[in-house]
């Protein structure tokens, strides 16, 4: 059976992968690798992040456009013979709260479409206006989960970060309407009609220069003194008890930061679909396989993150190129191989190479003593037996 | 006499990490052996290397004659040696009866229940507290918990890692002499690693002098303790 | 407020699955030291043995039927306890060995997770194309079954109860006690609690550790796959339908303080009711308030992300660690 292949498409949709992933992961890398925190409920920022563009974004937009533009907006619809007879000039006040609504949302967005093809600078406005809300209320939400981050043990912390975005996403996403419409979603409006035909291409260009900017920040972060601290901390918790305050303040700005970041990304990937639905943000997507790709590529390696990100989109796109084929053959949908193949991945790679396919650098200030407490870490379990090799004299 | 317990030429470790190097002794039968040497020189570690908890890279030990480097330490219990570890050697939330019965686990009903009667006219003050859980006594009753549960098994040989550690002193003389007595009266062998230098070689028969995981001495106990050099350099004995 | 007693007894199987998923999550966690984030999908696992039993059993024709419980009980029990001993073994164990730390391992689980999502898709695809083609009529209604099935219909009623209101809060007693009676009056239960306390220590008494732990993994996934059987009673039956679950399950675990398993099956059961009532109560409230009839059930888990997070901030080691003594005297019910 032929293939048919459209190598552009590939190619780009490709891109729009690795670049997402990639921020995504990399914020991940710097909660979980470097700093020890193990975010579990990954989804929920990314979630946010789109979460606000439709919720936030919607509202907000149909608003300033029925204020600011109302004759524009009215004349469109009285353009448009099925909305026409639905909505009147005395309905362009709440305009805003119908954008946001399943039923409104579907054909409102035509006009809203048509909208900013011809105000695209407006278009731009809005769109720049509402990533800066997507990551500002990410990190909101980051510095509200850092205080019980500081204060929990790792697995307790997992638990509630997973219960927690599992509620959002899963529950409140899903069955509340006011806030993405509910089973159904929203679509978004075209803010960046300025690319005209190729706004996916654009919107791809844009994530992958946000990816890169993100690397770049990633690595500054990790070399930063603050960096090495962390490590130090995440390796030695009496290092951590003992320098005290210090360590409280960077632990609590990695997590805002990646928040952050993790919601740029949910807001990116948002308007490149052109749609919010819940259950487009669920944990085995965002969560899990963040994980993989970073446990695949290397824990506290920035390089690495960026290598397991591509080696895992590969892979799912190569099980996207078979699975026409696959499918007359096995009597069930073969995603679920591709689900159960990333869950015999992580499992084999934690047991054959834990430390990644690009293991951690060593820190550059790294002294004989880090090394000597690493392999002692690495290969010794005995409380006992590790006292006595610090205190005493025999030789690795 | 042949000596019930050979080691010879070991050297041994966690994983990768070296800690015993080119380690011999012998133990007689019916001695009390005691091994010290300054913090972290690998005391616990032989003893340990012993009942097979380390890794051993090269040489033997050898037990009645028969090889048991590098077995487990189940299978090493069964030969008849007992070893006592410094901390967590009774579980503490188990009552103090739970604990027996678990040390008679491997025998049979009826001798467990004997093992055990004899165990508890030996150590009375087990007999109140049966019903206590592990967790309510004292350290000192803990350590003679532990003994009891080794000497359930009859061991020929008791290995005791510090088992006067973090008790007052009168408390850890009762200790130490409850151990001379399982040698006087149920003839068994001792190695004990003792952190008080002096009160362990004043009841030693033999002794080993280890530092940085290396014999320094072996011999005589009180001839260790009048040691010119050795007992100051390593030990904190005055001259 | 009058108690509903139907809501009760509708509480009452949901509150008992809870019970039984937290004791035996916590049984894993004590033996294991790490959460398993695949326990809800245990009793997934459980919940479609009861549509194969449906299935393979007739029960599509004749209707209600005791030998739903008869047959798919000891299946689950077998089926998810094998699974559950398994993924011990296979996975948790080697990776534990190799000194993988905690997150890798809790990562394993979501893993395992994953994969057991995966296979259950994989038999509701299969389950669909089965009925799909019979030449049954009967069978071929069962078609939605396997993706959005309520089984309810199926499960006999006591007294115009239904069996699983009765049968959840018996199974959750008989497993609460036969657990302690097992634990504290027998030898094996003895080593278990010997092996989980002090694993070297055991060891060296000739106590099988591998064998305890095994045996713990087992009996914890087997009472995850009962559990399943009842849960799929109150709920639509669903590949992903522990994915929200385990959020109720978490919090049943930390309320009793993830270290008793006595204490885990109490958790459970105020979370099943915390969840309920809170719904109930809280449907009432703003019904009044808006005028407007509001239905709440979707967004039951808020009330166990409550309960976690007041859990963590107020008792971390759990209700378990509470002075109960000191409480019921400041309550002046105890001298």
């Amino acid at each position: 059976m032929p293939i048919e292949l459209d190598i552009g498409t590939l190619a780009q949709s490709l891109a729009y992968f690795i670049a997402a992933y990639t921020i995504v992961t990399l914020s991940l890398n710097l909660e979980a690798g470097f700093t020890g925190i193990p975010n579990f409920g990954k989804h929920l920022f990314v979630a946010a992040g789109a979460f606000v563009v439709a919720s936030i974004g919607n509202r907000l937009s149909a608003y300033i456009v029925s204020v600011l533009y109302k004759d524009e907006i009215l004349k469109l619809i009285q353009e448009d013979p099925l909305l026409s007879k639905r909505i009147t000039e005395a309905d362009i006040g709440s305009l805003w709260s119908m954008y946001a609504d399943p039923l409104g949302n579907r054909d409102l967005d035509r006009i809203m479409d048509k909208f900013f093809a011809q105000h695209p600078e407006l278009g731009i406005l809005l769109f720049i206006l509402i990533l800066i809300l997507a990551v500002a209320i990410g990190g909101l939400l980051g510095l509200l989960i850092s205080y019980p981050a500081l204060r929990l043990r790792g697995e307790y912390l997992a638990i509630l970060l997973l219960a927690a975005a599992e509620m959002v996403v899963m529950a409140i996403g899903y069955y509340w309407k006011p806030l993405v419409g509910g089973t159904t979603g929203l679509f978004l409006p075209r803010y960046l009609a300025v690319f005209g035909q190729k706004v996916i291409l654009g919107v791809t260009v844009l994530l992958i220069l946000a990816a890169v900017a993100m690397y770049l920040y990633a690595q500054r972060i990790a070399n930063s003194p603050a960096g090495r601290m962390m490590r130090a901390v995440r390796d030695d918790e009496l290092a951590a008890a003992s320098l005290g305050k210090d360590i409280a303040k960077v632990r609590r700005d990695v997590i805002i930061i990646s928040s952050a970041m993790a919601a740029l990304a949910g807001a990116l990937i948002a308007i490149h679909t052109g749609s919010v639905v819940s259950t487009h943000y669920q944990r085995f997507s965002w969560t899990f396989i963040p994980w993989a790709m970073m446990i695949v590529g290397g824990v506290a390696n920035n390089s690495g993150v960026v290598v397991g990100v591509a080696i895992i989109m590969i892979l799912q796109k190569f099980v996207d190129i078979v699975k026409p084929m696959l499918a007359p053959v096995v009597p069930f949908d073969p995603v679920w191989l591709y689900q159960i193949g990333l869950g015999l991945v992580i499992i084999l790679m934690l047991y054959m190479r834990p430390q990644g396919i690009i293991p951690e650098k060593p820190s550059r200030t790294v002294n004989f003593e880090e090394i000597f407490e690493d392999v002692l870490e690495d290969k010794v379990e005995d409380e006992q037996a590790k006292k006595m090799i610090r205190e005493g004299r025999a030789t690795p | 006499m042949a000596p019930i317990l050979e080691v010879k030429g070991v050297d041994a470790g966690y994983g990768k990490l070296q800690i015993l190097f080119n380690v011999s002794m012998e133990v007689e039968p019916k001695d009390i052996f005691v091994i010290v040497g300054p913090n972290g020189s690998g005391k616990s570690t032989l003893l340990k290397t012993i009942f097979g908890l380390t890794r051993i890279y090269k040489g033997s030990i050898r037990f009645n004659g028969e090889e048991i480097t590098g077995k487990p330490p189940h299978d090493i219990a069964k030969t008849g040696i007992a070893y006592l570890p410094q901390t967590d050697n009774v579980f503490a939330q188990l009552t103090v009866a739970e604990n027996l019965k678990m040390a008679a686990y491997t025998l049979p009903p009826d001798l467990a229940q004997e093992r055990i009667s004899e165990v508890l006219e030996r150590f009375p003050l087990l007999k109140a507290r049966l019903k206590d859980k592990a967790m309510t006594l004292s350290g000192g009753q803990r350590q003679i918990l532990a003994m009891a549960m080794s000497l359930i098994r009859k061991p020929k040989l008791m290995l005791f890692d510090e088992p006067t550690a973090a008790l007052a002193p009168k408390l850890a003389a009762e200790i130490l002499d409850e151990i001379i007595k399982l040698r006087d009266e149920l003839g068994i062998t001792i190695i004990l690693v003792e952190q008080n230098a002096k009160k362990a070689l004043q009841m030693g028969d033999k002794a080993l002098l280890l530092v940085g995981g290396r014999v320094m001495y072996r011999g005589g106990a009180k001839e260790l303790l009048e040691h010119p050099e050795l007992g100051a350099l390593y030990l904190g004995l005055k001259k | 407020m009058v108690l509903n007693v139907q809501l009760f007894l509708d509480t009452m199987a949901y509150a008992s699955v809870l019970g039984l998923l937290s004791m035996s999550l916590t049984l894993t966690y004590i033996v294991s030291r790490v959460p398993n984030f695949a326990h809800a999908t245990f009793a997934a696992i459980g919940s479609y043995m009861v549509l194969i039993v449906v299935w393979l059993l007739g029960i599509y024709k004749t209707g209600p039927s005791w030998g739903v419980y008869y047959a798919s009980l000891p299946l689950s029990f077998i089926v998810v306890g094998a699974v559950a001993l398994l993924q011990y073994l296979i996975v948790l164990r080697p990776l534990a060995k190799k000194g993988i730390s905690i997150d890798g391992l809790m990562i394993a689980t979501l893993g395992i997770d994953i994969i057991l999502v995966g296979l259950l898709n994989i038999s509701a695809d299969f389950l669909e194309e089965i009925f799909q083609q019979s030449p049954d009529k009967d069978l071929r209604k069962l078609v939605t079954y396997p993706r959005s099935g309520y089984l309810s219909s199926y499960e006999p009623t006591i007294m115009g109860v239904t069996a699983s209101s009765i049968l959840g809060p018996l199974l959750l007693v008989v497993s609460t006690v036969g657990f302690y009676l097992f634990l504290t009056r027998t030898k094996f239960g003895t080593a278990m609690r010997a092996a989980i306390e002090n694993p070297q220590l055991a060891e060296t008494l000739g106590i099988n550790v591998n064998l305890v732990y095994s045996i713990s993994w087992f009996i914890a996934g087997g009472l995850a796959g009962i559990a399943g059987v009842i849960m799929v009673m109150t709920t639509k039956l669903n590949p992903t339908m522990g994915w929200l679950l385990i959020v109720s399950v978490f919090a049943g675990s930390i309320v009793g303080g993830l270290g008793s398993l006595f204490w885990g099956a109490v958790g459970g059961l105020l979370i099943g009711f915390l969840e309920q009532f809170g719904v109930y109560y809280t449907q009432i409230i703003l019904g009044a308030l808006t005028g407007e009839t509001v239905s709440l059930g979707n967004y039951r888990q808020v009330f166990s992300l409550g309960a976690i997070v007041v859990m963590l901030l107020v008792a971390p080691q759990g209700l378990a660690s509470l002075n109960w003594g000191k409480i019921l005297s400041r309550l002046g019910l105890r001298r």
